[in-house]
């Protein structure tokens, strides 16, 4: 049985889809407000659920965070204190000491789910720390593996990625290391997913170049 | 022998290479995949009926069906279409429509025989709207993989390519009211500028008079000094705080400023309560304040708050 063949765990919607066998997610929005009308019905399930939401964000966005959630009707400072909610940063997490390293980060991942399987996280991470720091190979082969990560438990992962801050090369990549995808609007199970051998093959013949945000 | 779907580690179509006669079927495959590529491109700036329409003599000319079915739900009202064209449905596809489950991207079952037909369904959901394509064909073995693999790329096409015709149609509907919102306020404008025109003449004739008054050096009227700006210009250099803090004490003060609780600011810092009170009294003591309004404005004034950040 292949990782992607686990049997089916207790469904997640988001989009207007159901997130069942696969839960590694990248959504491609445009904007802030587009952003949040998607999250919106998403963060609410699960919070009702009891599920714990984890969000990555740019660190000048971290009350940001608090303060659109507050708005929305939730009791932060509640769920701040039970940990049902918690917002870490950049330079906290993909960051660490300045600069990403892929099997640092990839050894978080499974160290933050595998805490427990229950609360179920569901992870938001803004993507966004990528655009910045213009790494793109690494990045694109951390999304690789983090396929091998993921499945091993229930939790969710939504990347999400601003297509104005991202070229439409990058983009492409990324659509290929993820099972799932929100482009436009829609949820789709991805049909240009690459499988982690495949992927990391074609990587390797090509020639590392930077990304231009 | 038919599977759930493509295993991670196989290629698309993979399920059909249990014999050398499946290779024309995968090279077919390929090359449908390819040209549904072309797709989008075909249905901009089309209606949303028209490309439901299309959507279902796509999969006619690639599966070679026997009847097939479409309907796009959206608060606004239903599409719906089948073949062969009828004032009815055809009777398979009433019976898998009564049978259909509820929405989800990736169903472990998508297929329903029925009174011997084999009919492939795919339910996709997308923000408030969702569909149900059915398709019926009588070839052997359908749907394989590949079958359902390409039902699924052309369903997905069509239903981001309704989901942009319909946007754009709500975005051409809200221009043209706030065209015609703006027609209403300038032929307004122009009236009230009509009626003023008199007043403001007689107005600016008296300020003139009051301002010769003023730079009479004898005059009894001075003009006022100059306000200072209220608002830092944009991109003004960041003035250092006249106090030290300690990065602690900035970041929460960064916090404070933009609107955070003390007990949100608790929370996502991992501190207790009382240990945010204490950093944020020992601020106030430390920047000569009495209020958060005042806090918040002093770390507005020295940058520890990024207004963009809101």
């Amino acid at each position: 049985m292949t990782v992607m063949d686990k049997p089916a765990c207790r469904p997640v919607s988001f989009a207007g889809g159901v997130l069942d066998r696969y839960r590694h997610v990248c959504a491609f929005v445009n904007g802030r407000e587009e952003e949040d009308a998607l999250l919106e019905p998403f963060v609410r399930e699960g919070f009702a659920s009891g599920d714990t939401m984890l969000y990555v964000v740019d660190p000048r966005n971290r009350a940001t965070v608090v303060s659109r959630l507050r708005h929305a009707g939730f009791d932060m400072p509640r769920l701040l204190a039970r940990r049902q909610c918690e917002v870490r940063t950049w330079h906290e997490t993909y960051l660490r000491e300045g600069f990403f390293d892929r099997d640092r980060t990839l050894d978080l991942l499974d160290e933050v789910f595998g805490v427990s399987p229950l609360p179920r996280v569901r992870l938001i991470a803004d993507m966004g720390w990528a655009a910045e720091a213009k790494i793109r190979d690494a990045l694109l082969e951390y999304e690789a593996y983090a396929n091998a990560v993921q499945p091993k438990y229930e939790h969710v992962a939504i990347c999400v990625y601003d297509t104005a801050r991202f070229g439409a090369d990058v983009l492409i990549d990324v659509l290929r290391t993820h099972p799932v995808a929100l482009i436009g609007g829609v949820l789709q199970v991805n049909p240009f997913f690459m499988p982690l051998p495949e992927y990391l093959a074609e990587l390797a013949s090509r020639d590392r170049q930077p990304i231009d945000a | 022998m038919r599977s759930d779907g493509p295993a991670a580690d196989d290629p698309p179509g993979a399920g059909d290479r249990a014999s050398p006669a499946s290779l024309p079927a995968l090279r077919r495959g390929s090359r449908d995949m390819a040209a549904l590529l072309a797709l989008p491109a075909m249905w901009v700036d089309r209606a949303p009926a028209d490309i439901a329409t299309d959507l279902l003599n796509v999969l006619f000319a690639m599966l070679r069906l026997e009847s097939g079915y479409v309907r796009f739900d959206d608060p606004a009202g239903s599409i719906e279409h089948w073949r062969p064209a009828g004032r009815e449905r055809p009777r398979a596809i009433d019976l898998a429509l009564a049978a259909a489950p509820g929405p989800t991207i990736d169903p472990a079952t998508n297929t329903i025989d029925i009174e011997g037909h084999h009919i492939a369904r795919i339910v996709q959901a997308f923000q408030d709207e969702h569909c149900v394509v059915l398709a019926s064909c009588g070839r052997p073995g359908f749907p394989g993989d590949l079958d359902l693999y390409l039902m699924r790329v052309v369903v997905s096409q069509a239903a981001t390519a309704i989901l942009t015709a319909r946007r754009l149609d709500a975005e051409r509907s809200a221009r043209q009211a706030a065209e015609a919102a703006l027609r209403v306020q300038t032929d307004f404008l122009a009236k009230l500028a009509d009626d003023l025109e008199s007043p403001l003449a007689l107005l600016a004739a008296r300020a003139t008079e009051a301002r010769a008054l003023a730079s009479h050096p004898g005059g009894a009227v001075r003009a006022a000094a100059a306000e200072p700006a209220l608002v830092a210009a944009p991109h003004a250099p960041r003035l250092a705080p006249p106090v030290a803090l300690t990065p602690r004490e900035a970041e929460v003060l960064g916090l404070l400023g933009q609107g955070l609780s003390n007990k949100e600011i608790a929370g996502v810092l991992w501190l207790s309560d009382r240990t945010v009170e204490r950093h944020i009294t020992g601020l106030y003591r430390k920047l000569g304040v009495e209020r958060r309004s005042e806090a918040t404005a002093f770390a507005m004034r020295y940058g520890l708050v990024d207004p963009m950040s809101a």
